[in-house]
């Protein structure tokens, strides 16, 4: 099977959210409508989409970077659709949108536990940092809170 | 000692090569100053922060976002000048500039063993994400 992958537009927003939902990434507390929105809104970030032959998300990658490292986030397959290699186009999509823009160190991170996950990445080129993640929820701006 | 937040400039190139040189003594190459600095000046250049004391460089912080996370590097103050809260003045400063892109999350990575600076961070509301992180570094001939 091969799917063209293709940046995401405005209309794809339903599927993709969608297609997250199916693929299990929205256990978190975040907003995939506004990530979906932001990630595209940006000129250092997009989201890529493979499609099907009627041009409808069976795929999805976030991927942006901040001049040092590029990130990929949202790694999506259909389940139905997996098992072609369409998790791997997606990231070697990516890891060309980042080189194009001359970001060549690509990072990513996985929930611990999920080994599938990990050992798809060590398959394509990618090894585990030892490191450990930290992280910080940013409020809104408003009173009382700084 | 009045410490001043605020943007790096070319000016400062100097003064974060040698701040760097002391808290990152193994830094690859690409990452010394006079390699990172001008990259980051050309994109988020606002997001680069230092902290000077008397026009010296003592403190500086990269942040970036990536239109999704905003990310944390090359925390670091001059070993003379630590324990007075310029690290924490930097990453505050630095939240507040992510926010106001939009930003709604920091992650940041710390080497396994740096206790010390794991409670730095805990003590400015940050918290240990249970998270694998894998990375490449994709040559130019490696694209297909």
């Amino acid at each position: 099977m091969t799917a063209r992958i293709r940046g995401a537009a405005p209309e794809d927003e339903v599927a993709a959210v969608a297609l997250w939902r199916a693929c299990g990434l929205l256990i978190g507390n975040g907003d995939p409508v506004r990530d979906f929105r932001a990630v595209r809104a940006r000129p250092a970030s997009d989201i890529l989409l493979a499609v099907d032959d009627e041009d409808l998300p069976i795929g999805s990658i976030a991927v942006g970077h901040d001049s040092n490292r590029g990130w990929l986030h949202y790694v999506a397959v259909d389940p139905a659709r997996r098992g072609h290699g369409l998790g791997r186009d997606l990231v070697r999509a990516a890891e060309q949108w980042l080189a194009a823009r001359d970001v060549v160190d690509v990072h990513l991170t996985v929930r611990s536990g999920n080994a599938d996950a990990v050992r798809f990445y060590e398959r394509i080129g990618y090894g585990a940092v030892p490191s450990v993640m930290m992280e910080k929820i940013l409020r809104k701006p408003g009173p009382g809170l700084t | 000692m009045s410490v001043i937040i605020d943007v790096c400039s070319r000016d400062d190139l100097a003064g974060v090569d040698a701040l760097w040189r002391e808290a990152f003594a193994d830094d690859e190459p690409r990452h010394r100053a006079v390699a990172a600095v001008p990259v980051k000046l050309a994109f988020q250049p606002e997001l680069f922060l230092v902290a000077r004391e008397k026009g010296r460089v003592i403190g500086s912080i990269v942040a970036g976002y990536d239109g999704y996370r905003g990310h944390i590097n090359r925390v670091a103050v001059l070993k003379s000048h630590r324990r007075q809260g310029v690290g924490a003045a930097l990453v505050r400063e630095a939240e507040i500039r992510l926010r106001a892109l939009g930003c709604t999350k920091i992650n940041l990575q710390i080497r396994a063993a740096n206790h010390a600076v794991a409670s730095f961070y805990r003590g400015l509301g940050y918290a240990v994400e249970d998270r694998i992180s894998m990375g490449k570094l994709v040559a130019a001939d490696d694209a297909p």
